[in-house]
């Protein structure tokens, strides 16, 4: 009944037990030993068991089918990469953990695609004792996930890459790279359809060139950076698409006002027209005016207003939101709305939302519409 | 010439389950180290006045175990091995559907388990690096967590080596029973030491 390996266990766990008793009587039950010791019996306890059940894992020579089925008895697996990349794709886990989020999931995805792939080996490898017949097997049951999978990371490399030239390369440069660039692939898959007779290396060694060229640009061109324009356009976020974004709501003109839409749509749903007319702002409600001076607006609902320049210049209209003070640094900053500069008879559209009520004498909650460097030109907003 | 003859076969042996159960032993001990640091913990807390009796100020008094889930975990836990037996009785009839189904089932109870556990440490309202307390709490429960996922992926091959025809192999199916009770009696520990007493 007690095999080899079953004896062993059980003396460990003996020992474990002896262990225990002689440390809790001489520790005063210490937490770390007992339980410690506590768990090693269990442990031990439980693999002797096991041991005992499988009886040291020998398989009667008696069971037949046993005998058959027996891992061990089977064709061993060749060799394989999955394993290595599977531990790649755990490290890259690891790494992504402390460093960037995009790392963890790459590194998940790595994972999980290697130990499909490492099944998958695994089983296939032990089809039959013939390796073509296994390599079949394993061919026809991966394929239909491989192929797919590998065409869409080829064709996320290629977009990549060519992503990256195209924000590397000047604006005027980049319409021709792209244009080059269109034509030969249109110039190279016209050859291969027109001569079908063509080797089948020449037509893979020239779109793995292809695939080469986009990708080392990709990668010179990262490195490089993006062209300054859109570095700019990124860190002062002109537009506010971002909350650490800074807009442009000052007097000055700026390259972010350059070509800006003077035209607002019929159904556009606004509030209230904002009127420039070289020396004050005048208000006008679509609704009923109320007070030419003082537009109110309900607390976080979503409105828009135009705002028509009819003074001299180009002029932007600026919405003063409140002051937010940063708690831990002590500074004050101003939340601003505004339209882009926009030149004379010109129409935009502001939309915005006031998140928190007025309040009387609090700057912080006070709030009003201007034209940014012109004295005077200034509408209050009530949020009630 | 006279040719020696071949070497015999090596004694086929069953691996798997012994590989499992060397694997669960250590995955025991693992988790049992760790609950006894906590213990160890623990019983060096300082003391404080508690509701009827003097008691150690181990856990911050903010944090709320939510014992629902952890108790439903638990049950979680002891239907997946009910499932993995009950795919071992399927295998040894040849029964091929319903050994599938029971390692079916056993997946979907393993994904809600991994759901109760990642819905305890959404309800438990502290950070990892709050002290020590939750840096053990999140150490212990999230090494029962990767074992969690161990124990999927190990259902994942032995279904998939089932679905692959190979239906005379129950020693996967087998061991990977095995690999689910170790981690139910994982769990009941882990529920005792850090759900129950705390």
């Amino acid at each position: 009944m007690f095999s080899t390996g079953s004896k062993l266990t059980l003396g460990f766990a003996a020992a474990a037990t002896a262990g225990f008793v002689v440390y809790a009587l001489t520790q005063s039950g210490g937490a770390l030993g007992t339980a410690g010791l506590f768990f090693a019996i269990l442990a031990l306890g439980g693999l002797a068991t096991a041991i005992i059940r499988a009886g040291d894992g020998d398989v009667s020579a008696m069971d037949a089918a046993a005998v058959a089925t027996a891992p061990s008895g089977a064709q061993p697996a060749g060799s394989s990469m999955w394993p290595m990349v599977a531990a790649i794709g755990a490290a890259v886990t690891l790494v992504g953990v402390v460093t960037d989020k995009r790392y963890f999931v790459a590194g998940l995805a790595v994972i999980l695609v290697a130990a499909l792939e490492w099944m998958v080996r695994a089983w296939a490898d032990r089809a039959s004792s013939d390796a073509a017949h296994n390599q079949a097997v394993r061919r026809r049951l991966a394929h239909p996930l491989e192929l797919p999978l590998a065409g869409l990371a080829g064709l996320a490399v290629v977009i990549f890459g060519f992503s990256r030239v195209m924000v590397a390369t000047d604006k005027v440069v980049g319409p021709i790279v792209f244009s080059v660039g269109a034509a030969l692939i249109l110039g190279f898959g016209t050859l291969f359809s027109v001569k079908p007779g063509l080797r089948r290396s020449l037509v893979t060694g020239v779109c793995a060139l292809g695939g080469v060229v986009v990708l080392a640009g990709g990668i010179a061109t990262a490195a490089v950076g993006e062209r300054h324009q859109l570095t700019e356009a990124y860190e002062e976020d002109h537009f506010g698409s971002r909350e650490w974004g800074h807009r442009e709501c000052e007097a000055e003109v700026g390259e972010s006002d350059h070509k800006a839409s003077e035209t607002v749509a019929l159904k556009s749903n606004v509030l209230a027209e904002m009127i420039f007319n070289g020396s004050t702002l005048e208000l006008a409600l679509i609704d009923g005016e109320v007070d030419p001076h003082t537009l109110t607006i309900n607390r976080g609902e979503t409105v828009s207003v135009l705002f028509r320049n009819h003074g001299q210049g180009e002029h932007r209209l600026s919405v003063l939101a409140g002051y937010e003070t940063n708690e831990s640094t002590g500074t004050r900053t101003a939340n601003h709305f505004c339209t882009r500069a926009i030149p004379e008879d010109g129409t935009q559209i502001l939309t915005f939302k006031m998140a928190k009520p007025t309040v009387e004498g609090d700057e912080n909650y006070t709030y009003h519409a201007e034209v940014p460097g012109v004295e005077g030109a200034e509408i209050e907003i009530v949020v009630p | 010439m006279i040719a020696l003859p071949p070497a015999p076969a090596p004694a086929p042996r069953r691996q798997l389950i012994l590989g499992t159960a060397i694997a669960g032993a250590a995955a025991s001990m693992l988790v049992g180290g760790m609950l006894a640091i906590w213990w160890r913990f623990r019983e060096a807390a300082p003391l404080r006045q508690g509701r009827f009796r003097m008691i150690a100020d181990w856990k911050p008094k903010s944090v709320v175990i939510p014992e629902v889930i952890t108790t439903v975990l638990l049950f979680t836990m002891v239907m997946a091995c009910l499932m993995a037996q009950y795919a071992v009785y399927a295998a040894k009839r040849r029964d091929r559907s319903n050994t599938l189904l029971g390692l079916g089932l056993v997946g979907l109870v393993g994904l809600a388990a991994l759901n109760a556990q990642a819905a305890v440490w959404g309800r438990i309202d502290m950070g990892i690096r709050d002290g020590a307390y939750s840096t053990m709490f999140f150490t212990v429960t999230g090494t029962f967590f990767a074992l969690l996922i161990a124990g999927l992926v190990y259902t994942l091959v032995a279904t998939f080596r089932y679905l692959g025809g190979r239906t005379a192999e129950t020693e996967v199916v087998s061991a990977h029973a095995l690999y689910w009770y170790i981690l139910t009696a994982i769990y009941c520990a882990v529920w005792f030491v850090v759900y129950v007493t705390k």
